[in-house]
């Protein structure tokens, strides 16, 4: 018997879910959860001052004179600002038909966009190791956490950076990752005045940080699926010094230096946002029955003071 | 059937990103932190302890509620004890002592 079957009829209806999906939770991090602050210079400074250790051997005798001392002027760190932009340009048609998902296509170009140069700031307030200045040739670029971070561990051969002189870090040899190594930065941080609380890492770095959990805990029967480990998930963990979150980034996915071969211990606080011009969207231009936009935003990274943070550098991919 | 909770979130003052997490995701991540939990295995990083496991749209949905943005839960140590001892997350627990 001669059936109609699928393939042979003419002019389905396409089965649309009518809902565009974005599965990233995550896209930036870094930019997500620390405040923001208005600067209003390309190029600003801003000052750290630090107490001298404690010395128990201060004692003065009886009657005796006093000569003062010049006091320790406050240090300067500095960063630039840099914009992030991007365009995109539409036909009077491609806004008028009717679409899946969304009424206006000018609107979704927009969202997406603004995500897309979320993430660039995230990865570069990450990875960026020296500020440049821009020269009409060259654009300007802030400084990110791995050319901040002054305290660190790092693999043979390697340097830390230093944000006075806006030199970076010289890469090592790559190296696994240690529990060692995360306890002797949340130590770091603490002793200089920060408490640690966020640890900023790959994916595959926080698969690996889970495998140090189950390596204690030998006598616990461990199921298989709890084996499945969930690298999108917020570890928090109350260490020595509070609680710290293990944050893992996607952006921290990129191969690149200051991304997939760092970690990042700071607390939030006291990193900031600088905002030199907001999101700001600007028609290019209307020719005949289209349009050309630009998304921008200008923007650079305030670390308040770098000493309380730590960078944990030169680790391999898989941190193994 | 899909499922997704939607958060609407302010990245400046002009535009408005929206973000969707997969209620499948969250199950999940929940399902695993019960069966941690269950196990007995609360520790991390040596002898400390793995106080939660949270998928991050949890901690949006808890920032809506409560009115504070995902930078004041980060920033704020108190406001984070009190995310991790709101018993609405307590699924998300896995090692449930005083923190």
């Amino acid at each position: 018997m001669a059936v109609l079957k699928v393939p042979a009829v003419v002019k389905l209806q396409e089965n649309v879910i009518d809902e565009i999906y974005n599965f990233s939770p995550d896209k930036a991090p870094l930019v997500s959860m620390i405040p923001t602050q208005s600067v209003h210079n390309v190029f600003f400074e801003w000052q750290r001052d630090i107490y001298r250790a404690a010395n128990r051997d201060n004692a003065a005798l009886e009657g005796a004179a006093a000569s003062a001392a010049a006091p320790d002027q406050p240090g300067l760190l500095n960063n630039r600002t840099q914009i992030f932009q991007d365009t995109f340009g539409l036909s009077g048609t491609s806004e008028a038909v009717k679409k899946y998902g969304r009424k206006s296509e000018r609107a979704r170009e927009l969202m997406k966009i603004a995500v897309e140069l979320k993430k660039d700031q995230d990865a570069a307030m990450l990875s960026s190791g020296v500020t440049v200045t821009d020269n009409g040739t060259n654009a300007g670029k802030l400084r990110g956490l791995y050319g901040f971070f002054t305290n660190d561990v790092f693999g043979a051969g390697g340097a830390s950076p230093d944000p006075t002189t806006n030199t970076n870090a010289t890469s090592g040899t790559d190296v696994a990752l240690t529990e060692t190594m995360i306890k002797n930065a949340q130590q770091s941080c603490y002793e200089n005045g920060g408490d640690g609380s966020v640890l900023m890492c790959s994916p595959a770095h926080k698969i690996k940080i889970d495998s140090f959990t189950f390596g204690v805990s030998r006598t616990h029967e461990v199921s298989t699926k709890i084996g499945d480990v969930q690298p999108g998930t917020f570890d928090f963990i109350r260490g020595a010094f509070g609680v710290i979150k293990i944050v893992p980034n996607r952006n921290q996915s990129i191969a690149s230096v200051g991304l997939n071969d760092t970690l990042y211990m700071f607390d939030a606080d006291k990193l900031a946002k600088a905002v030199l011009r907001p999101y700001q969207v600007k028609k290019l231009a209307e020719v005949g029955d289209s349009e050309e936009h630009q998304v921008l935003t200008e923007v650079s990274l305030i670390v308040k003071d770098e000493r309380t943070c730590y960078a944990i550098r030169d680790i391999t991919v898989s941190g193994s | 059937m899909t499922s997704k909770v939607s958060f609407h979130e302010a990245t400046d003052t002009h535009l408005v990103a929206s973000t969707d997490y997969s209620m499948t995701e969250i199950v999940r991540a929940m399902d695993h932190a019960k069966e941690r939990h269950n196990s007995g295995n609360h520790l991390a990083l040596g002898d400390d302890k793995l106080v939660a496991r949270v998928h991050p749209g949890v901690m949006h949905a808890w920032c809506a509620k409560r009115g504070v943005t995902f930078s004041q839960l980060m920033t704020d140590q108190a406001l984070t004890k009190q995310f991790l001892e709101d018993p609405d997350n307590s699924n998300f627990r896995i090692w449930k002592g005083k923190i």
